[in-house]
């Protein structure tokens, strides 16, 4: 089999995974449908109102929202690996994702809708990133490890001021809002929110997929990449941007959701190898599956809902542990 | 026509310490320039000033008459292509994956490399005998595979002028007589090259131009006749050499004194 024919096969293997997960998760949860309801429900919404809410209302936007979400971050942590030539990275480690929960959190206590709280997001995400990159080179050593250990310092500091926004929130009314972002859960997404971060969505995520290429010689350090003729400075700014306006866009959703874009790229990468034109994509895919399977997980496998943040840390930290062994080599 | 010019340049990393001053060169097309000279005296930083990575405090740069500074980095790419010195293949790629990026200053932003490129690719790399390694993995190859791999991407990039830093030095006895095949005959097709080797003998094997580095941060730039004696080298390394003729090869050789 030829290295085209593999990754074709991988691409449509992943996309009957996303079917059939999404088949099953349309089925399960607290209430567990026959495919006769679920095919009424779906096609005769007037029939049983009780169940086609259930789908509707709640099954339907958290299957979407999952798979956006996690797509989403999946294809940002591929793309922030490649940007950083740094395995180690991904939107949770850079701050990206607390920058961005920092934002929404203001957002809530300016009491702005959601386009104020994408707008703060995305801003609080840059803003933590550049941080990040600011404080690596201040510590002036190259290596895949300093930016890692920025990147702890800033999400430390977002998280600090996480405290300081719950602190001064109303309880009654905001503090709620901002525990949610924090912890990072499905539970409030609706095709609302769906619609009002998808333009986000697609903008980060657009570009990423469009200079996808480029990823893939920027990986090869910044030397390799100008003697290629890539503006590295301009191109950088694009992609971090785009990496954290997906973030931001995922965050706004669903809050803090840490592992996938960690974990996720490496994954497809160990299947497509590091060339971004097809480790993007798959990411997205394979992130797609992840948080899908997971959702369905946690709000089936109890009668409460067990937050989402206690199983991808329990699937992700173990996958990691594998990653960082098989690559210890390199990482040094 | 001097394809690559360098009048008066100087440059330091910090102001009050540079690693050379008021450099001087002109490289045409079709020749080769070898620049000698010990470890840790500038000869990869003036390599990176001649391809616009480091800027110099003073002096200037023209490549085809065009100052560099006024040259995109894509501009620079397509005139002129670089091999990096010990480049430690950090990646996942395959061969024909990290081959396939040396086409990206001939595509737009937006563009992935087509069918052209992936030809161009396979002709190149069955020249060299490695059309059965495409798929692999760079990182599966051994260090004088990956090597010539590197310089295979330098070639795909379709330079004027090759600069290549220590090209030879992972490279076995059979492998260096290739590389240096290679460079003679991309020579002799126009392609201007500039090299930087520990091993003197190189530039007798390559028949090229020379620059001395002097340890206190002179290039001297000269013909290999008058620049390649024993009392110079000598200098450039401190240390006893001796230059021995091999009448049956018609060309001389440089031994250490020990």
């Amino acid at each position: 089999m030829t290295k085209q024919q593999h990754i074709r096969l991988t691409f449509i293997g992943g996309i009957i995974v996303i079917v059939l997960l999404t088949t099953c998760a349309l089925f399960c949860g607290r209430i567990t449908l026959s495919p006769d309801e679920l095919w009424d429900a779906l096609v005769k919404p007037a029939a049983n109102p009780a169940i086609s809410s259930v789908l509707y209302t709640i099954r339907l936007p958290r299957i979407i929202g999952s798979l956006l979400i996690g797509g989403g971050l999946a294809a940002a942590g591929c793309a922030f690996q490649s940007i950083f030539y740094n395995p180690l990275v991904s939107p949770d480690i850079l701050g990206v994702s607390y920058g961005a929960a920092v934002g929404a959190a203001t957002a809530i206590l300016l009491g702005g809708g959601i386009w104020l709280t994408q707008l703060l997001a995305f801003a609080g995400g840059l803003i933590a990133v550049s941080l990040t990159l600011l404080l690596a080179r201040l510590i002036k050593q190259h290596g895949t490890l300093i930016l890692v250990l920025a990147g702890i310092v800033v999400s430390g500091f977002m998280q600090a001021l996480i405290g300081l926004l719950k602190y001064i929130a109303d309880p009654d009314s905001q503090l709620q809002s901002i525990v949610y972002w924090q912890l990072g859960s499905l539970a409030k997404v609706d095709f609302t929110n769906i619609l009002a971060v998808l333009p986000t969505l697609i903008i980060g995520a657009g570009l990423l997929f469009l200079l996808r290429w480029h990823l893939t010689i920027l990986s090869l350090g910044e030397t390799i990449a100008s003697t290629q003729g890539i503006n590295i400075h301009r191109e950088r700014l694009l992609l971090i941007s785009a990496g954290t306006i997906l973030t931001a866009g995922t965050v706004c959703l669903s809050g803090n959701i840490g592992w996938v874009g960690l974990v996720i790229p490496h994954m497809a990468k160990a299947l497509t190898g590091d060339d971004s034109r097809y480790a993007l994509p798959l990411s997205a895919i394979f992130g797609a599956c992840f948080l899908l399977l997971v959702d369905t997980l946690a709000r089936s496998l109890s009668a409460g809902e067990i937050p989402l943040s206690i199983l991808t840390g329990f699937i992700g930290a173990p996958l990691f542990v594998y990653i960082l062994l098989k690559n210890r080599v390199k990482l040094l | 026509m001097t394809l690559l010019s360098a009048n008066h340049i100087s440059f330091a990393y910090r102001s009050q310490h540079p690693v050379f001053k008021n450099i001087s060169l002109n490289i045409n097309p079709g020749e080769i320039f070898t620049i000698l000279g010990p470890n840790g005296v500038g000869k990869s930083t003036l390599l990176k000033c001649l391809l616009g990575l480091n800027r110099p405090q003073a002096g200037k740069i023209l490549i085809n008459k065009t100052s560099i500074g006024q040259l995109s980095r894509r501009q620079i790419a397509r005139q002129v292509a670089y091999v990096p010195q010990n480049y430690q293949i950090n990646t996942n790629l395959s061969v024909m994956d990290y081959l396939l990026t040396a086409r990206a200053p001939f595509l737009n932003i937006l563009q992935t490399p087509g069918r052209s490129d992936f030809q161009l690719i396979i002709t190149q790399l069955q020249k060299v005998g490695l059309g059965s390694l495409q798929d692999k993995p760079l990182s599966a190859l051994s260090g004088g595979q990956q090597q010539l791999v590197t310089i295979i991407k330098a070639l795909v990039q379709e330079p004027q002028l090759l600069i290549l830093d220590e090209p030879m030095a992972a490279l076995d006895l059979n492998r260096q007589k290739e590389v240096l095949t290679i460079l003679k005959s991309l020579a002799s097709s126009g392609i201007a090259i500039v090299l930087t080797t520990h091993l003197p003998d190189h530039v007798f094997l390559l028949n090229s131009a020379v620059g001395l580095f002097y340890p206190n941060g002179r290039l001297e730039v000269g013909p290999r006749d008058r620049l390649m004696t024993k009392e110079k080298l000598s200098t450039v390394y401190q240390t006893s050499l001796d230059l021995v003729y091999l009448p049956h090869l018609k060309r001389y050789t440089c031994q250490l004194e020990i």
